[in-house]
This record gives C-alpha cells, structure tokens and sequence, in this order.
C-alpha cells in the first residue's frame, strides 16, 4: 500500500465487525425500512441498502446503468449506507484529532476486514491536479468511513453527513471500497477512460487535463459506446476486458466549451464554477456500454496547430507511464501488486498516443477507425 | 567509490520494467521516474542483488558491456547517488560475494552499446500524496510505536 507517515490510534473498537453492525442495525431501526438496490458489476450482482432513502438515491445514481431488472436471487456484495443523522450510535472512528491534511486517509487492515477513514476532504483531486493552484476548501469536517469484510461479501459505508456528499463523490461513490473488492476478485480498477463498440474498445489514459475526458466524452455525440470518464475496471484473463462502473462524466469549463451538446445533460449546470458532472444515462441512455473486450491502450496528447486526430504507435512502457502512475497513486492503498497488473495489461494490448487537434468529431472517428484495423487484425 | 551495499527502498519504492526502461514510483512522495540506459541494468543488479555496491555493480555492467568497469564507475557513481538522493535505494549491510550475471548476457549477437544511465523524473502527481497523506490505524486503540517502513498490504 501507500506508505504511512504515521501511525494513529483509533476509538476502541475502530477496525472491528460488532461495532459497525451495531450501528448500522440501529439506524435501520430508527428508520420506516431499509430500501435496496442491486446492480450488476463485471459479472457479479452488488446491491446497495440504506435506511436513508435520499442517501441511497445520491449513491445509486451513478451505478443506474447498471442496474439488475429484477433483484439478484443472491447478492455477491451488500453494501450497507447510512450517516450520522440517521439514528444510533456513530461507527468508532480513528484519532484524526491532530491531523491537519483535510483529506488525509486513515488505513486499517487486519484478518476481519479493512476500512479507510477520511476526517474531510482537500477538494476534487482532479480540479487540484490540473490547477493546483485553486484555493483549497476550507477544513470543514465531514468524516467518512469505508469498511470492507475480508470475506469480500459485505461492506460498510457511513458518512458524518448524507447531504454533505460532494459531488465529485457523488459521480464515484464508494470508491475504495470498490476498489478492494474488485482487487480480490481478480480485477483492477484503472484510472482511465473506456469507449468503444461491443466487439471491442479503448482504453483512455493519462494525468488529468492530458485529454482524457474530451476524448471520452466526445463519443457521445458519434457511433463509440462509452464505459467510464474516469475509474473503470478491468480484467485480464482470459483476455482483456473493460468493465463499466460509473455512468457518469465530469467536465471542466472548457470541456463544455469544445463539447456544447454536452450542456443538455449538465446535473449542476448552476455551479460551473466547481466542475460539470453528466449522469450519462439520464441524457444518452443508449451510449453506455457495460464493457467490451480491451483492443488498445490510447494515451490522447494535445496537439497545438493540429487539426484532424491522428495516432501514433507507441511503446509499452509509454503504456505503462501514463497508466501506472495515477492509478496506483490515486487509490492510496496501493502497491506493488497493483504495479504489476498495470504492467501485464500493457503487455497484453498495444499502445498509442492519440494526437488531439481542433476538429472534436475526428476524435471518436479515429478511436473507431483504431478498433476496426485491430478486429481486422485479429 | 565508496562500498555501500544498496537495496530497493521497498516498500515504499514499487519498480516494474517493460522493454529496457523501468518505471519506478516512489508512493511516499508522489513521484515516479523512469529509468534507461544503463540505468535500467544497474536497476537490475541492485533489485536482483540486494547488497550490491557500486563496485559491484559497475563490474556486472562492465561484463555485460565488455568494457573496463573503472571506466564506467563514475558514470555509475553518479547515477547511484542521484537514486540514493531520490530515496530509491536504501544502504543494507548484506553483503554480496560474486558479481551478479545480468539477464542474457553475454548476448550472442556482442555485447550491445553501452548507453550512459538515465534518470527521468516526473512530480505531477506529487499532489495526490501530499495533499492527502496516508496514516495507518492500530487496530486496539492503543498507541503504537512509529515503524520505520510500514508494511505492503494487500
């Protein structure tokens, strides 16, 4: 995993499986019912159960796409949502009391399960990578606890505040938690983009601000399915697929700007100022696609003076560079396992580097003319 | 040039290399590298041959180059230190006895061209890790002491 700096001390019971039941069962008694949703996720049925009704509302949305017609005879994750306004005692929690990075992340791992606390947030790490310069938010707690049991069939997610969710979190819910579990069943939640057709498709990656996301969404308006903007996951064997996760896209300013049929789907169209979120499939919901099977690795560049897209083959360890570094940095508990996939997955498709230039409508044009020339090839 | 026997700052270095260029990360600070040339070879030696020092390592390439490895040792030593001030490699007091064969080598088509070692470094990711540090929680409670390496956890 990530290094610790330190380490901390925690409530009595932090990292223990009777205290987190305890809550959640007392918040699902104070409550008219607990509500549930199930989905499908790389080829295993996860549901979603809250006692807060708009708490679950906020999360699902992002999985909807996904969603399962009738509900799974058996679930292969239960995650259990609930906050501190729900009725209970709260979770035990970590000593964050002295910590001063707002968004610095509290790691537990022992045989029962494995939890990851946040005391806040520093802000929209992908607003703060391409502008590190943005004021930070002010440090204004609003802790949150992910947990996961070993046994990888029941997670817990609490928050001190459900209407306090920020948004981007909203567009990725439940990310950690997610991340171990797809990590134990074999799968590798990728930082990157997917967009293809169902006989296959791309994998779009790089730092935030290299393309990425105008890549990804201008499929939108041209014949690509579109499988993720930011997280997707992917598996290897017995070849390389990409599973969509969230149906959703975040936008800057200027993505807008280049992309303008996009405004129809804006969910916070008042607030551009932070960053546009679409739920994809509450405008274009016949562009999703739950996955296809992984042709190419696609690093986009933005090309000064060019007009028309246009690839360039590329080496595997330009794959790896753009792929492994924010992947196994952004999810903090990663390691040199995670490296290591990263690196078997540039090994088994080939790259590129897409060269972005001014005529947006080339860009989905040339990804299809890449998957086409590769089916052919076999 | 100085005997210090050096290892992979693991955990906190992750490493894996693909082609002849090795992708380094450093998960304490955020900041990954890549390493080429040379440098992908005497990355080699030090993961394989953990205790390798300079000495060592110089006279592994200078077999793997069929060149004299006094003439490589300050080539070397300089990019030895440049890992070192990175936090890439740690010094161990494993010691190592012979000089470690790099993989293939003697190749049969020669030697190959000795390519000075390269350091790239990269730090736009920095913020990821430093505005968000990481912090491991005991499990009881109770205080415990600061380790000096945190263990990798799966």
């Amino acid at each position: 995993m990530t290094t610790a700096s330190t380490v901390t001390t925690a409530e009595l019971g932090f990292g223990q499986l009777k205290p987190l039941l305890e809550s959640f069962d007392a918040a699902a008694k104070a409550a008219p019912g607990v509500e549930e949703r199930d989905f499908r996720l790389a080829g295993a049925a996860v549901r979603l159960r809250s006692p807060h009704a708009e708490m679950l509302q906020r999360l699902w949305r992002a999985f909807a796409h996904l969603e399962l017609a009738e509900p799974a005879p058996r679930a292969d994750l239960v995650v259990n949502l609930w906050d501190g306004a729900s009725g209970g005692p709260p979770p035990p929690l970590p000593n964050a009391r002295n910590e001063i990075a707002p968004g610095a992340f509290f790691y537990f791992s022992s045989d029962e399960l494995r939890a990851g606390f946040q005391l806040s947030t520093s802000g929209d790490p992908r607003v703060l990578a391409i502008h590190p310069d943005v004021p930070r938010p002010s440090f204004d707690p609003m802790e949150r606890l992910s947990a996961l049991e070993r046994s990888n069939t029941r997670g817990w997610y609490w928050v001190a505040d459900a209407e306090r969710i920020p948004y981007w979190e909203q567009a990725s819910p439940l990310l950690y938690l997610l991340d171990w579990w797809l990590r134990d069943r074999d799968m590798h939640l990728v930082h990157g983009a997917a967009v293809g057709v169902p006989a296959g498709g791309v994998l779009l990656v790089g730092k935030s601000g290299s393309g990425k996301s105008t890549a990804a969404l201008s499929s939108l308006d041209s014949d690509l399915l579109y499988a993720g903007d930011d997280y997707v996951c992917v598996s290897l064997d017995p070849r390389p697929e990409v599973h969509g996760l969230y149906g959703t896209g975040k936008l800057m300013q200027d993505h807008v700007e280049r992309l303008p049929f996009l405004l129809d789907g804006l969910a916070n169209r008042d607030r551009l100022t932070e960053k546009a979120v679409i739920y994809v499939h509450e405008c274009w919901p016949t562009k999703l696609a739950p996955g296809f099977p992984l042709r190419a690795i696609v690093i986009p560049r933005v090309t000064p003076g060019l007009v028309e897209a246009r690839l360039l083959k590329a080496s595997r360890a330009a794959g790896l560079q753009a792929l492994a570094p924010s992947t196994v940095l952004q999810m903090h508990t990663r390691g040199q396992d995670s490296l290591a996939r990263v690196r078997r997955l540039v090994e088994r498709v080939p790259t590129y580097v897409l060269e972005l230039g001014s005529d947006i409508a080339s860009i989905p044009r040339t990804i299809r003319g890449l998957i086409e020339k590769l089916d052919r090839e076999g | 040039m100085e005997r210090l026997g050096l290892r992979v700052n693991a955990p906190q270095v992750i490493h894996e290399t693909i082609d002849g260029e090795v992708i380094v990360i450093n998960l304490a600070s955020g900041t990954y590298y890549s390493l080429r040339g040379a440098g992908a070879d005497v990355w080699e030696v030090i993961q394989s041959t953990p205790g390798a020092d300079a000495s060592t390592i110089a006279e592994a390439l200078a077999r793997r180059f069929d060149r004299p490895s006094d003439a490589l040792e300050p080539e070397i030593a300089d990019f030895l230190e440049a890992l070192t001030r990175e936090e890439l490699v740690a010094a161990t007091e494993n010691a190592v006895a012979s000089i470690p064969t790099l993989n293939g080598l003697p190749a049969e088509d020669g030697p190959g061209a000795f390519e000075p070692p390269l350091l790239e470094k990269y730090t736009d990711m920095q913020d990821l890790v430093l505005i968000d540090p990481v912090h491991e929680v005991g499990a009881t409670g109770w205080p415990q002491p600061k380790p000096e390496v945190s263990q990798t956890t799966t």
